[in-house]
């Protein structure tokens, strides 16, 4: 428009009318409804990816909310101390010999028929002092001394031994509809406190008080729109124990069933595998790049790229083969028996070499960006090979490599088969390398393979894993396609 | 410190260099420590894949010959019937399972579609064995108190194992029958299995311990990648184990996850090329547009198994009855499915097809647009008859590499559709599956005798079809480089 007003002359009114004709007839003006709506469908293609997207933020955050906010019934567990009885025989077990304040052998006499009452880390008490068992047997036990802010005293032969159990809290009496105070079984009542929530059967109560001598909890019945029921002597008790996130971020141990919902032990497991992979992976990728970009010849190049496509190539599935049936047994040869059939080393080693192609074509691209002049430069001072890659190349290509590294990373923490196989199933938080230890990926895996029943506790947890597993990735790979970006811009 | 540093620096020439030589050791050790975990990678999997086997007949054939001295093979199939029913689950062994008798029912008399749970409720008699012999007797009963009851029955009773010998008589073929007969009577146990290298090295070793340890043992040298193992389902033994369940299943999850992303993910990289550039947009327009293209970049570098985590809660429960196939009109048990696997999949490669084809895309000389358009074309003719022929090749090579990947992704499916092996062949999109790197997880993860060499053989099936691919990939791109060297 601005064109054509710029060439009307005064008086032109010819040109005018030529220009409105022409307007008529422009080809770019006239209507091509086929042409808009296959735009139209076109954009929808693309519009797919996004509600690919939308799908997946919408899954994951729904049902974390869900998990975070679903309250779980769990039995009420109280603590008992009772007389240590050996089951079988009914025989009392007391002190063989008196215990100095600094022994931390307890002995005992025990019948070669008896099934001991004690296993490790047990909590066990003897005249108002706790002690931790550390190993059991029947001629003694190994214990730690003055646990649980109590004292290390010495006792004499023939103290009695007390066992610390938890019990599960059970109704007491039968319990009528009517009824406003609930008797418990005996010592029971310290596990409640004023306005907790019990459920017993489909019946939500909330405690108004809480008497401890006699075990009895003043109640009020059909809290929550549920509805006074009677119940019978011996019924178990529930009560609520939502997820927090903070117990979900902090928390060292993972146990849905129990509800312990730490991811710990989940996390720490992806970071070893992790830190392994990465240790393998940096140094070999790095060098794999270095030599291709500032050695190899083309010849070599073209043989040399091949091997990496193919490692590229390999599904995972069979990386986690090979870790489980040759890196496992071949790290059991060097370093001894201690190595366990799955462990997080074996699992993390294989998946450096899997990273290794990615983490050599990124930095190469980061090397090959370095200007020539550089290396010339360095030459020009004297500089060997050597110290003109150590001392100007990797330097300025160090936000490339640090990108290939953050990729690195984001590809270990989302890789899934070769830790289901290899680095064992079952969560446990533990530093030892060489033990297994069930990594986020492998746990949804585990999970979500068996025939798990919808909107469980277990079912939500997927979620919440999930949720935190790709916000991880996406935040090295941002960082990382930002770098990458920053520098191809800069060539 | 300037000085110190120099002092350091300098050194003499000749060990400055040699230094430097000794990291280009250090960097081509690198590169010879990728391809030495290539190579003991394949090794692996060929040295598990064949080797000296130990296997044992569980009952002689030889005991088997009929009366008149004809071998099983040439027994009629009233005389195999005979035989299983004399077999019917023996006391302390397992031979003829009711099981087994009861998937033998359902595969060859009922010839039914229907999931075993679907089953419970009809009778027999009721459209399932119509038409085919079967004691009246068990007209009124629930096909499922075949299982149990019935069959279980018969371990004891004389009349119900007769009936049950003349049912398999008058409705299974002999072939079928001696297939029966073979791997539920006979049974070929695999008692030891050895791996390549050391059959070929330690024979004489191999040979001492099976003498030792398994006398009626036969050795024999096994390669676990044969014909049968193409053409035979899954089994609970090593030695009859195949993937052609497996196979099948890729094939169907690969045309439902190509059939979805194949048009949608280029219809995305012609809009985001070739409409999306616009500067004369919408203000709004160019900010989705832009929103796309980054969505599709962050959408590829998320890890599978998220996506595996969205199909199970999309496809598998909010699209059940589209999945399970009950639109459809199939009364199919649930949402884990070939279309929630292939629809699963169609999304995690849609980003790879994306990216790839927009290259294509790109790579294509501006000044054939120019041409087009000056010859008084419209931008859909210019697409549609210079863009895409042009950038086809291309584009196919990033599809080929879109279903390698598709091909070997595990951790999705196993979410979307996990649990029990699978011995039916797929036969519509809502069937239960299992795909080859599925059955390479189970089979490895199995600490039972001889499934690692399964496993290894299923990974040479799956790298083979990978590698195939990959070179046709290679190939189009050689070939359109030297066309379009030509033509431009």
């Amino acid at each position: 428009m601005a064109q054509y007003q710029a060439v009307q002359r005064p008086g032109a009114e010819k040109a005018a009318t030529l220009e409105r004709a022409l307007r008529q007839r422009s080809l770019r003006r006239r209507a091509r409804p086929a042409e808009s709506i296959v735009r139209f469908l076109l954009l929808l293609c693309g519009l797919v990816s996004i509600l690919s997207t939308i799908g997946i933020l919408v899954t994951l955050g729904e049902n974390s909310l869900l998990f975070f906010s679903q309250r779980s019934w769990q039995q009420v567990k109280y603590d008992s101390v009772e007389r240590a009885v050996v089951v079988n025989l009914g025989q009392e077990v007391s002190l063989a010999a008196a215990l100095d304040a600094q022994d931390s052998y307890l002995s005992l006499e025990l019948d070669e028929r008896a099934t001991l009452p004690f296993s490790e880390g047990q909590l066990i008490e003897l005249g108002g002092e706790r002690m931790r068992v550390m190993a059991a047997s029947r001629d003694g036990l190994e214990v730690e001394r003055g646990v649980n802010a109590s004292q290390a005293l010495a006792h004499p032969v023939g103290t009695p031994v007390f066992v610390h159990s938890e019990r599960t809290v059970l109704l007491g009496a039968d319990l009528r509809a009517d009824d406003n105070v609930i008797r418990l079984s005996e010592g029971a009542a310290s596990a409640f406190q004023i306005d907790d929530l019990i459920q017993a059967d489909e019946e939500v109560m909330r405690v108004l008080l809480v008497e401890p001598v006699s075990d009895m909890l003043a109640v009020r019945r059909g809290e929550e729109g549920s509805n006074p029921a009677r119940h019978s002597a011996g019924l178990p008790l529930f009560s609520p124990s939502a997820v927090t996130l903070g117990e979900f971020l902090t928390g060292t141990r993972w146990n849905p069933q129990l509800g312990q919902l730490g991811i710990w032990p989940l996390l720490n497991a992806t970071l070893m595998t992790t830190f392994f992979a990465l240790l393998t992976a940096l140094p070999v990728g790095l060098g794999v790049a270095i030599y291709l970009s500032e050695f190899a010849s083309a010849r070599v190049r073209s043989l040399v790229k091949p091997v990496l496509e193919l490692l590229v190539g390999v599904p995972t599935v069979v990386f986690g083969y090979f870790a489980l049936t040759w890196m496992t047994p071949l790290l059991q040869q060097i370093i001894g028996p201690q190595v366990k059939q799955f462990n997080t080393l074996s699992a993390g080693l294989v998946m450096g070499i899997m990273i290794v192609p990615t983490i050599a074509s990124i930095s190469e691209d980061a090397l090959g960006a370095v200007p020539r002049a550089l290396r010339e430069a360095s030459y020009a001072l004297g500089a060997t090979r050597q110290e003109t890659i150590r001392r100007a190349v990797l330097p300025a290509a160090v936000s490339g490599i640090m990108a290939a590294f953050l990729l690195g990373i984001s590809r270990a923490v989302g890789e899934t088969m070769i830790v289901a196989l290899a680095a064992g199933a079952g969560p446990n938080f533990t530093f030892n390398p060489l033990e297994g230890a069930e990594t986020m990926t492998g746990h949804i895996v585990r999970i979500s393979g068996g025939d798990i029943s919808y909107n469980t506790i277990d079912y939500n947890s997927l979620f919440a894993i999930g949720l935190l597993l790709f916000l991880l990735t996406l935040a090295f790979n941002v960082v990382s396609g930002a770098i990458t970006r920053r520098y191809r811009e800069a060539t | 410190m300037a000085t110190v540093t120099q002092q350091s620096n300098r050194g003499s020439l000749t060990r400055r260099q040699r230094i430097s030589r000794l990291w280009s050791r250090v960097y081509q050790a690198c590169v010879g420590l990728a391809a030495l975990a290539l190579v003991i990678l394949l090794l692996k999997i060929v040295d598990d894949a064949f080797g000296t086997v130990a296997v044992v007949n569980v009952v002689d054939p030889a005991s088997l010959v009929s009366e008149d001295g004809r071998s099983i093979e040439q027994q009629n199939a009233e005389e195999l019937a005979g035989l299983a029913r004399d077999y019917l689950d023996e006391e302390g062994r397992h031979f003829v399972s009711t099981d087994r008798l009861f998937t033998l029912f359902l595969d060859e008399i009922a010839r039914t579609e229907l999931a075993p749970s679907a089953l419970r409720n009809l009778t027999v008699g009721q459209a399932l064995f119509s038409g085919q012999n079967f004691p009246q007797a068990w007209a009124d009963r629930s096909l499922f108190d075949l299982r149990l009851p019935d069959v279980a029955r018969a371990e004891r009773d004389a009349k119900a194992r007769e009936d049950i010998a003349l049912l398999l008589a008058d409705n299974v073929e002999q072939g079928r029958l001696l297939e029966l007969v073979y791997t539920d009577i006979v049974q070929v146990e695999l008692l030891e299995s050895w791996n390549l290298i050391d059959s070929l090295t330690r024979q004489d070793e191999i040979r001492a311990r099976a003498a030792r340890d398994f006398p009626q043992a036969t050795l024999e040298f096994r390669s676990w990648l044969n014909a049968d193992f193409l053409r035979t389902p899954g089994s609970s033994q090593a030695l009859t184990s195949g993937i052609r369940v497996a196979l099948l299943g890729t094939l169907w999850m690969l045309v439902i996850a190509i059939g979805v992303s194949l048009p949608l993910g280029l219809g995305a990289a012609i809009y985001l090329e070739e409409y999306a550039r616009h500067a004369n947009d919408r203000r709004l327009l160019r900010l989705l547009n832009g929103f796309i293209e980054t969505n599709i970049r962050n959408l590829a570098g998320v890890p599978s198994i998220i996506y595996g985590i969205l199909g199970l809660t999309v496809f598998v429960r909010a699209m059940e009855p589209l999945t399970s196939g009950q639109l459809a009109g199939m009364a199919g048990s649930d949402g884990r499915t070939i279309l929630s696997a292939g629809l699963t999949m169609a999304l995690l490669i849609l980003p790879i097809i994306i990216i790839n084809a927009q290259e294509a895309i790109r790579a294509v000389p501006w000044s054939l647009r120019e041409g087009s358009y000056g010859l008084g074309a419209t931008q859909l003719q210019t697409i549609g008859r210079q863009v895409l022929p042009v950038a086809l090749p291309g584009m196919l090579t990033g599809v080929i590499l879109s279903v390698s990947r598709a091909i070997g992704e595990t951790a999705p499916l196993v979410v979307v559709g996990a649990a029990t092996t699978i011995f039916v062949d797929p036969d519509s999109p809502f069937s239960r599956f299992t795909v080859l790197p599925i059955q390479i997880y189970r089979w490895t993860a199995d600490p039972r005798e001889g499934f690692q060499d399964v496993a290894a053989a299923t990974i040479i099936v799956l790298l083979l079809l990978l590698l195939s691919l990959n070179a046709s990939a290679i190939i189009l791109r050689n070939r359109y480089s030297a066309r379009s060297r030509r033509t431009l």
